[in-house]
């Protein structure tokens, strides 16, 4: 069952599409309501628009129509540091995502750009760093890291200001098993609304309690409780199985 | 030659990759490395202007002397050192090399090398070797944050210091990627091809190289966005100043007063 904290709304979108520069459709009409405290796995074969629409979710990216509310406010500049304050992303390919010279500027980047005083940026530095085994590489530059490394410092800079509405972007995909189990408990303890994509079925149902599936035409086919887990001739037709 | 090409790029690329990037020298415990960011900066403009500021050898003799000690001091290998700045002095001096034809003493009448023209030559070399030596000191013992930290300190223009910041995050990303490219390319080259296969061939691979690196740097500018935005602002500490920057600060004022007598 779904655990809801207070009913309202963490994300609503509307009739919303995404068309990229070179014409390349994003989401085709997508609605979806999501409510503070639910757990979403977003599922859909490769290329059927699930980061795209991570990026529109996260307010990265506005529609090219339609409409989408973040935690009861209108994506528009105006909200932008009030939606970085509160939302997290981790990105696909840790790549994109870290861009600092070293892992310990990795994760002073979000706490400076919000005025954190030192101190205390630093002590959730150490905090962070020592819970997920992290201290040892804080002086290394990421780009030099493992891809397991590189998705846990990652996955620490997402969520290190406790963020209420937190977007996974296949946050499991190219890891070990030991990297993948620490990368589960972790989001198993995070508090608030967690919207994730992910290839892998097994894991659904430590991270989340709610099922949105797409289709290759760009659009949301169903959406449910992790029964939807076990409809497999919907997860064939679909592209998962 | 297409090979020779390739290898080319593949070290420039390498070259490029680490050169802004030091993984350990900024963190020794080293003499430099203690320096608070802004003396060092402040000081090492200074060296870096002194040392173009002259053609006369004598004043130029202190600043090439104060480079082995201030790599001493801050444990910096001789072998890391030279491996950055080798290639600039190398180019400076090819590119000043046709100066060794003119003016008119003549060393060599009959190759037309003149004395003139060399010791200008090795002297404009020399200059671009202790102007860059000092700036890679830097560069080897300070993070790039203080550095940036430093910048503002001193209130050089936001546009300039975006600049910085733009290049030194997208410089790795952008030779990463061709790095990968070419990579990809010699994995998949199964014969021998013709000069025309690789010259249209390598067009391509350029072209796609753009598309990457574009597409790279449009999502890294969405994920920077994401973590609290595009101004990179890092920590500003207390200005320190110590026995470490009072020891710094009059190795910069012995080399003025050097050069000004």
């Amino acid at each position: 069952m779904v655990d809801l904290k207070s009913g309202k709304y963490a994300v609503r979108a509307q009739n919303v599409s995404y068309i990229y520069p070179d014409g390349t459709e994003g989401v085709r009409n997508v609605s979806i309501e999501i409510l503070e405290g639910e757990r979403v796995a977003l599922l859909g074969p490769n290329g059927c628009g699930k980061s795209t629409l991570i990026l529109l979710l996260s307010g990265l990216i506005n529609p090219t129509s339609g409409r989408v509310e973040i935690l009861g406010r209108e994506v528009n500049k105006k909200n932008s540091e009030f939606f970085r304050r509160n939302i997290g992303v981790l990105f696909q390919n840790p790549d994109d995502f870290l861009f600092n010279p070293t892992v310990k500027e990795e994760l002073l980047y979000t706490p400076a750009q919000l005025g954190l005083p030192f101190e205390e940026a630093m002590d959730m530095v150490r905090e962070y760093s020592e819970e997920f085994g992290i201290e040892k590489i804080l002086e290394k530059p990421p780009f030099r890291l493992s891809g397991g490394e590189k998705k846990k410092v990652s996955l620490v800079c997402s969520i290190m200001l406790k963020p209420s509405l937190l977007f996974l972007d296949e946050p499991t995909a190219n890891v070990d098993g030991k990297t993948r189990k620490k990368i589960i408990e972790i989001a198993e303890k995070i508090e608030g609304t967690v919207v994730l994509t992910t290839h892998e079925l097994e894991i659904i149902p430590k991270m989340a309690d709610r099922i949105v599936l797409m289709s290759m035409d760009k659009k949301i086919i169903a959406d449910g409780d992790l029964e939807l887990l076990e409809d497999y001739s919907l997860l064939e037709s679909a592209g998962i199985l | 030659m297409i090979e020779l090409l390739e290898k080319t790029a593949k070290e420039a690329s390498k070259f490029f990759q680490n050169f802004l990037v030091i993984e350990s020298t900024a963190n020794r415990n080293g003499f430099l490395q203690k320096v608070d960011a802004r003396v060092k900066v402040l000081g090492i403009f200074v060296l870096v202007v002194l040392s173009v500021s002259t053609f006369d050898f004598q004043k130029l003799f202190f600043s090439l002397m104060l480079i082995p000690i201030l790599l001493a001091i801050s444990k910096i290998s001789l072998k890391v050192f030279v491996s950055r700045v080798w290639l600039f002095p190398l180019f400076s001096f090819l590119i000043v090399s046709p100066r060794i034809f003119m003016g008119k003493v003549l060393l060599y009448p009959s190759l037309f090398l003149t004395y003139d023209g060399l010791i200008y030559s090795i002297i404009f070399t020399l200059r671009v070797f202790i102007a860059v030596s000092f700036l890679s000191l830097l560069i080897l013992t300070t993070q790039f944050s203080e550095i940036i930290s430093a910048l503002r300190f001193f209130k050089i223009p936001e546009s300039i210091i975006s600049i910085l910041v733009l290049t030194y995050r997208y410089i790795h990303l952008t030779f990463s990627e061709l790095f990968r490219i070419l990579v990809a390319r010699e994995s998949r080259r199964v014969r021998k091809m013709k000069i025309s296969e690789i010259w249209n061939g390598g067009g391509a691979s350029l072209g796609v190289f753009f598309i990457r690196v574009l597409e790279r740097a449009e999502r890294i500018y969405l994920s920077s966005i994401a973590r609290g935005g595009q101004n990179y602002r890092p920590y500003v500490f207390p200005l320190r100043f110590r026995s470490t920057e009072a020891f710094f600060t009059s190795m910069v004022l012995a080399n003025i007063i050097w050069w000004l007598i």
